[in-house]
């Protein structure tokens, strides 16, 4: 077994009196707290309730799917991110269509958001672009049955953000 | 001009014994409420975070919901602990530090219808020693806390405890031998006495080696940072409390907060004149505390109403209730104090009310050593926040290879120093 040997930098006698060097550190520390004192603006933390930290354009947060022009799911039910996802924590229930140029439709999408992991390979397998991930990352509930998504929550508050696009 | 009981009651020992006891009960007890919000917005702030700052105005009410969650908590005994020295042992922590209070003095000698006073719980010929005998058990909490867990951890945290606290005993014991000397008295308010006048009658001038052993000293037994050895939070989880859950702990904690006012206060009673003012005399006459307190009131009141609006303003309510309130009560308090200032002085009760007068000075001289208490208690948190805990060697080596050589060295050159007269 290797013993890494760690060289401290040579003191010299002012430093190794300690009492200067210290009083010097308590100049530092004073610094700070009288900065957060009088310019708390410059503090680098988020007031977080209230403030909220800006997101990365391709942060992953929960599900929603895109409707189509009449408010239908854009989804077909093709079961490519039921195939993909690995958690295994979608589940799809597909039946016919009444619009005659889409052959299936779902009838049942449910995520289980416990066991979701936010890969977003469901967004990568998806062939028309119809599952996508939000900004929504406030996901903390009371129950483990309102974690679990259906189709009507995957397909509401489309306006607040536009995800992935 | 007054009732016969009320000057009966002036003139009664026991009043003044028990106004001290309410002085050192807001300092210690009262204060803790004070100490851990500023322990927590202090470290927040050197660390550049706000901290908690919800609760109440400033988050100063955050400490009485730290307290009511304590209160809460289910008070666990572990399995094969020995219950009853586990009851007792935060007990014995808290009466330790309480008990040193009692001898030290919060004013200087006042005189009602001739008769003299001092606000000091318990006037001892010895308290000085009376301090170092106390505060040496207060070891045995620590010890005894971890031992009856029956928890290697906490045991571990306890054993090193022990060691450190005899350690650093010995050089406190003898960093105040030096003070001893220069003073030539055990008592602690006559210590105060010959700290009168100039700034280099002050102990910390005369025996600045004394002062850093004894600074040092009294954090490790006071065991915080950098000597928070015994609880060491990254390697024995939290030392000899990891058992100790609800009011049990709150008491540990209570107790290391007491340790540490009490300590605050030996350090400002030893070393920088206690209730004096330098050149007080020089400056405001023949009775200076007197003479200062209309000014202290008016001080106090520019306090009051600089915290007023800063409070009310829209940036610190963002988060908290109760501001305007405390703005109002602050306003209320600013205005009385002020009026009672402004009475004193048209009043001219130096001369024409004499026993108010000297009790007036009197609070003057509880004011200014609690407001150099306050910078010593800043200074404990201070300190925590700037420097990294020894290692335990480190912390051995330093108590006895630097601190008691050094702690005898002074006592010989401040020997020798006194008997030439220069001290």
């Amino acid at each position: 077994m290797g013993v890494k040997q760690i060289h401290r930098p040579p003191q010299n006698a002012w430093e190794r009196l300690y009492v200067f060097e210290i009083a010097r550190g308590l100049g530092i520390t004073l610094k700070h707290a009288l900065l957060s004192w009088f310019k708390p603006g410059h503090m680098p933390t988020y007031e977080y309730p209230e403030v909220k930290r800006p997101l990365a354009e391709r942060f992953r947060g929960r599900h929603r799917i895109r409707k189509r022009e009449d408010g239908s799911p854009l989804c077909v039910a093709c079961y490519c991110c039921q195939t993909v996802c690995p958690p295994q924590c979608i589940d799809i229930t597909a039946e016919e269509s009444d619009d005659p140029a889409v052959m299936k439709r779902p009838r049942e999408f449910k995520i289980n958001l416990l066991r979701c992991i936010f890969c977003g390979m469901c967004v990568e397998a998806c062939p028309r672009d119809a599952i996508y991930m939000s900004h929504d990352y406030e996901l903390a509930d009371r129950t483990r049955e309102q974690l679990q998504l259906g189709l009507d929550d995957l397909l509401e508050n489309q306006d607040n953000d536009e995800g992935e696009g | 001009m007054i009732p016969e009981w009320v000057q009966d009651i002036l003139t009664s020992k026991w009043t003044w014994a028990a106004l001290a006891l309410v002085v050192a009960y807001v300092l210690t007890l009262v204060g803790i409420v004070v100490y851990t919000w500023l322990e927590r917005r202090g470290a927040a702030f050197i660390q550049r975070r706000p901290g908690p700052n919800r609760r109440g105005p400033y988050g100063i009410v955050q400490a009485v919901a730290d307290a009511v969650k304590l209160a809460t908590k289910e008070d666990v005994v572990p399995a094969g602990a020995n219950k009853w020295l586990h009851a007792v042992a935060p007990m014995i922590g808290m009466t330790v530090a309480l008990t040193i209070i009692a001898v030290i003095p919060f004013s200087g000698d006042f005189e009602l219808f001739g008769q003299t006073f001092r606000l000091q719980i318990a006037d001892m010929n010895f308290g000085f020693i009376f301090i170092l005998a106390i505060s040496s058990l207060a070891v045995y909490g620590v010890a005894l806390g971890g031992w009856s867990s029956n928890n290697k951890y906490s045991l571990l945290g306890s054993l090193r405890s022990g060691a450190q606290m005899i350690s650093y005993e010995i050089s406190l014991g003898l960093s105040l031998v030096g003070v001893l000397l220069i003073y030539n008295t055990v008592k602690l308010d006559e210590m105060v006495i010959a700290q009168t006048g100039a700034i280099w009658h002050w102990g910390v001038v005369q025996a600045p080696m004394a002062f850093l052993i004894f600074l040092t000293s009294s954090y490790a037994e006071a065991n915080r940072v950098p000597f928070d050895l015994v609880e060491a939070d990254s390697e024995l989880v939290a030392g000899f409390h990891t058992e100790y859950s609800s009011l049990r702990f709150g008491l540990f904690y209570m107790g290391e907060y007491v340790h540490m006012a009490v300590s605050a206060i030996l350090t400002v009673i030893l070393f920088f004149g206690g209730w004096h003012i330098p050149w007080a005399e020089e400056i405001f006459g023949s009775a200076p505390y007197v003479t200062l307190f209309p000014w202290l009131l008016f001080g106090a009141a520019l306090v009051c109403l600089v915290i007023a609006w800063d409070t009310s303003r829209p940036r610190r309510r963002v988060h908290t209730r109760g501001n305007l309130l405390l703005a109002f009560l602050l306003v209320c308090v600013a205005g009385s104090a002020a009026a009672l200032g402004g009475l004193y002085l048209a009043g001219d009760v130096q001369t024409e009310i004499p026993w108010l007068a000297s009790i007036c000075g009197m609070l003057t001289q509880v004011i200014v050593l609690v407001l150099k208490f306050a910078f010593f208690f800043w200074l404990f948190i201070w300190v925590r926040w700037t420097l990294p805990r020894f290692r335990y060697d480190q912390l051995m080596k330093l108590g006895w290879k630097v601190m008691l050589p050094l702690a005898l060295l002074n006592i010989g050159v401040t020997g020798v120093l006194v008997l030439l007269g220069v001290l």
